[in-house]
């Protein structure tokens, strides 16, 4: 539900600036930059504020701490190795793209302030569809990877809009993995995009 | 870059310190929502104005669906050995 209303802003910002609308009036170099300070001051605000978080931190073991980083290594050497087969992708940009772990809004936004617009669209569409796989697929994921396979492949959104689904067909004790993974990879988002764009 | 996560990481401070002051969390919920809402529109707009990536929509569509592919494809396998090994064994945590 929170997705499809994402999408329909975007579509109707998308179909106004086709039809030549735009914000140049404002004579502001850039007014997004600064929906996006209030934007990450916020969502700083609802992961401080979430019992759940600091609740599951407390729960935790060491093997737990092993999952965020096992999704960080697949998707930067899954991607890594994807920059090969794209002409017009290279591979820092390819593993930023891949390290929004399915968190699209910021991930699109910060991308296409660091670099252009084309690679934040990029973003966008492929953080997206890892939500929608994760959505669909998380049944067979179990059956045929194993239990953390979904929350491998939720990323980022395993502590909210994929919970449901993983909670379901991996088990309750997998939904603490699957919102510690979550928040953790939530939080790392801006922080290795940033990381990664340094070597440039 | 490095404003964006010391903003990031104010919130998060306020947001522990007022975590029990519901009607301060439940409003800046809200106003994340919008902000996000907003801030797709804008990008929305951004490239609506660009004639390149409208022109190249289903190239950077490819492209977008390979990197998610790839992306997946490397976390669940590595996410699948990591089961095998450690957490299969005793499925109570």
């Amino acid at each position: 539900m929170g997705s499809l209303i994402i999408v329909l802003f975007f579509s109707v910002g998308l179909i106004a600036g086709i039809y030549g609308i735009s914000l140049n009036f404002l004579q502001i170099n850039d007014p997004s930059i600064y929906a996006l300070y209030l934007l990450m001051f916020l969502v700083g605000i609802g992961i401080g504020a979430d019992s759940n978080v600091w609740g599951t931190l407390k729960k935790m073991n060491l093997k737990i701490l092993v999952v965020p980083f096992i999704v960080i290594a697949g998707t930067l050497s899954g991607t890594y190795i994807c920059s090969f087969f794209l002409e017009d992708v290279g591979a820092l940009d390819s593993m930023a793209i891949g390290s929004g772990f399915g968190y699209y809004s910021l991930s699109s936004i910060i991308i296409s302030k660091m670099r252009n617009d084309t690679l934040g669209v990029m973003a966008l569409l492929a953080n997206i569809s890892r939500e929608i796989f994760t959505l669909l697929a998380t049944p067979l994921l179990v059956r045929y990877f194993g239990k953390l396979a979904p929350i491998a492949s939720g990323g980022a959104t395993s502590m909210d809009t994929t919970l449901p689904v993983i909670a379901k067909y991996s088990g309750k004790d997998y939904a603490v993995i699957s919102v510690f993974s979550g928040v953790v990879l939530t939080i790392l988002v801006p922080f290795i995009i940033a990381l990664i764009y340094r070597f440039i | 870059m490095i404003e964006i996560l010391v903003i990031m990481f104010s919130g998060i401070i306020l947001g522990y310190i007022f975590r029990r002051r519901r009607s301060i969390i439940t409003i800046a919920d809200k106003l994340a929502g919008w902000s996000i809402y907003l801030l797709l529109f804008l990008l929305g707009l951004s490239i609506g104005n660009n004639e390149m990536i409208i022109n190249n929509f289903a190239q950077i569509g490819f492209n977008s669906i390979l990197l998610t592919i790839s992306g997946i494809t490397g976390s669940v396998l590595l996410s699948f050995i990591a089961y095998k090994f450690f957490f299969k064994k005793d499925e109570t945590l």
